[in-house]
């Protein structure tokens, strides 16, 4: 049991390391278009980090909507406002204060993590993974009117999205 | 299993990237992406106190706020990059320090 | 289990899906191999040609003459596409593919694994394969192939969302038939769902889900009518053009399992896999033929739509997926939960979706009726009058040409 344990840690700090180092690629690649690649690199670390969590459910789901629908929507929209025609600078003026105030609010999550005494289960034995049909019992029973709602969101969104993108009919 | 201070600090570094990404970038659409990374580390740390049962509510709920986020996210990202989109052809720029007048 | 079931000999669980994957890929690539042939062939015949002859046995040998050119080319790069974007979006497209075979049952007990969330997994990752098509797209620099990817891109998107309604509307059948004890977790798992078709392959329970089905798998394969992503006379080859050697090679490996893949899932969902209509008690070899049966007769269909179908506008694909495909795809899912959900008879919900498909096609056909009705009165008010003399001369030599 002890050696499947740190096996599914090794595992772990791949995906982690994978994960982090894409998401540095995102908010530092001088290339637009790579930017949006390194997204999908960290997308994939953080369904891996779920499929580890024996969540399989939310890692597919994150695969369905953020690997293909989610990321399209960005490549398109970084063609539709012709990224690469302007090379230009990436960075706003406000650089320094962002990586510093970024940089105090890694510290403050951090030092916030390490001062609480975190409880973990001795084993993965210990751990339940949760079942499909649990999930969609509290889905469609406890949480059916935020359901609702978020199936009303979505279809308001699309309206909008499409209202937003389409052209004017009357400024030609 | 890892213990779970370790990827409660995967997650805040994998936030804090994503906070950095939306202070230094200038790109509307890159933006937009930073703010995923941090959806993304908030749903990581939902779903990993569900998982160790750290909720109240029984081992469940992180989890069911990680699909919501998800399903919610998809719809911020359609809005948002038709907002982009409806910037760029007005503005003919996609940068947000550049889209500086409430009204022309 | 696939060794064992033969030599009868118990193996390590990790030698075992080793040799999962190993015959699925050997199956993969044979059947790539004998897709490229069957095309050729296939469209030759539609078009009164012979097809290949001269390697090997009536030129069965052809595919592989062809892989040895692929890989024998030159692997060119153009000067301003973008390395890695270019470098990298062959085994984008094809890696993701490749995954999908994971949960397909080929028999009883010849998958990969079996997943709960088979059907969830497939097109979770089918999904990202668009991610590479979209990279080649970019990374070309060439306009006919950003055109092209991004032609792929926005029509997967649209065609995915009816496919994967009516996905959901297949499981809600599936889980009333397979719970037990009211848990009907294991219906999202395809070997599951071709497990219980037994007597009763859905294809009679959800006809327009197979409709849908195989309208959206013609579109995620860019096959005619849906053809305008690779459209030559349009953006000469899409988003592959720039490519050449094996890369392109990749992009077509990709295309191939993609239909072979996709015919595979129809035919488990919909015409009964390994089961229907022997059942499960005639054995692997039985089984392993009857798969190949129903998936032979789809990909001769699927080939013929390229000889059979003209092709679509861009607009006329996106108003068909959006306004037609999507809202009955969205009523077959709202008919089944009544139904299902007030304890309805089978048959009831094949009559149902068997209405709704009576239906979408009437409703098509009325709107294209009236299009046509539209464009003849155009032609009649324009004041070129020899077009309006001529033309019932030329309509019945057109007709009779049909």
């Amino acid at each position: 049991m002890e050696d499947g344990v740190t096996a599914t840690q090794v595992v772990f700090w791949i995906l982690a390391v994978v994960m982090l180092v894409s998401a540095i690629g995102v908010v530092t690649a001088g290339n637009i278009v790579y930017a949006a690649l390194f997204f999908i690199a960290s997308l994939a670390g953080v369904a891996g980090i779920y499929l580890i969590l024996t969540v399989e459910f939310i890692a597919l789901v994150q695969l369905l909507i953020y690997g293909s629908a989610v990321v399209i929507l960005i490549l398109f929209a970084l063609m539709l406002t012709r990224a690469r025609e302007r090379p230009q600078a990436l960075f706003g003026r406000s650089r320094p204060l962002g990586i510093a105030a970024s940089l105090g609010l890694l510290a403050a999550l951090i030092g916030g993590i390490v001062a609480t005494t975190w409880t973990t289960p001795e084993s993965s034995s210990a751990i339940q993974p949760v079942g499909l049909q649990a999930i969609g019992d509290a889905i469609f029973t406890i949480w059916i009117v935020p359901f609702i709602i978020v199936g009303v969101l979505l279809s308001i969104a699309l309206d909008g999205a499409i209202m937003l993108a389409s052209p004017d009919e009357d400024d030609n | 299993m890892p213990p779970l201070d370790h990827i409660l600090i995967v997650n805040a570094v994998l936030f804090a990237i994503g906070a950095m990404g939306v202070l230094t970038r200038r790109n509307a659409v890159l933006i937009l992406l930073s703010v995923e990374l941090m959806l993304n580390a908030v749903s990581l740390n939902m779903v990993a106190f569900a998982v160790y049962g750290h909720v109240d509510f029984g081992n469940i709920t992180g989890i069911i706020f990680a699909f919501f986020i998800i399903v919610i996210a998809a719809a911020e990202v359609a809005l948002a990059l038709g907002i982009v989109v409806r910037t760029f052809r007005n503005r003919a720029t996609a940068n947000v320090d550049e889209v500086n007048l409430l009204k022309w | 289990m696939v060794l064992s079931e033969f030599a009868g000999v118990s193996m390590p669980d990790w030698i075992d899906a080793l040799l999962r994957v190993m015959f699925i890929v050997a199956l993969m690539t044979i059947m790539a191999f004998a897709l490229i042939y069957l095309e050729r062939k296939i469209l030759a015949r539609f078009q009164a040609r012979v097809g290949p002859t001269r390697t090997g046995p009536i030129g069965t040998l052809q595919s592989i003459a062809d892989a040895l050119k692929l890989v024998t080319k030159e692997d060119v790069r153009p000067i301003t596409a973008d390395r890695w974007a270019f470098e990298l979006a062959p085994y984008m497209a094809f890696v993701p593919v490749f995954l999908v075979f994971v949960p397909m049952p080929f028999t009883e007990t010849w998958f990969i694994r079996d997943l709960n969330l088979g059907l969830l997994f497939v097109f979770g990752v089918l999904g990202l394969n668009i991610v590479g098509v979209v990279m080649a797209a970019w990374g070309s620099d060439n306009k006919y192939a950003l055109l092209g990817g991004v032609r792929a891109a926005a029509q997967a998107i649209s065609y995915e969302i009816p496919m994967l309604l009516i996905i959901v509307a297949v499981v809600m059948v599936a889980a009333g038939r397979i719970a037990v004890d009211g848990d009907a977790s294991a219906a999202g798992s395809i070997n599951a769902i071709v497990g219980d078709q037994t007597t009763t392959p859905y294809i009679l329970l959800q006809p327009l889900g197979f409709f849908i089905f195989i309208v959206g798998m013609l579109a995620e394969l860019h096959r005619p009518p849906f053809d305008m992503p690779i459209a030559e006379s349009e953006v000469v080859g899409g988003y592959f053009v720039e490519y050449s050697g094996m890369r392109w090679g990749m992009f077509f490996l990709a295309e191939y399992t993609a239909l072979f893949l996709l015919v595979v899932l129809a035919s488990s969902l919909f015409l009964g896999g390994w089961n229907w209509p022997f059942g499960a008690d005639v054995g692997l070899g039985l089984q392993i033929v009857l798969t190949f049966v129903k998936t032979s007769v789809m990909i001769v269909l699927v080939i013929g739509s390229r000889a059979l179908f003209p092709r679509l506008r861009i607009d006329q694909l996106m108003a068909f997926s959006w306004k037609v495909l999507l809202p009955f795809a969205i009523i077959q899912v709202l008919a089944n939960g009544i139904i299902l959900a007030y304890g309805g008879a089978d048959w009831v919900v094949g009559l149902v979706s068997f209405g709704l498909l009576v239906a979408l096609g009437g409703l098509v056909y009325y709107v294209m009726r009236r299009k046509q009705g539209e464009g003849t009165r155009t032609v009649q008010t324009t004041p070129a009058t020899p077009r309006v003399i001529t033309s019932p001369e030329v309509t019945p030599v057109e007709a009779g040409g049909d």
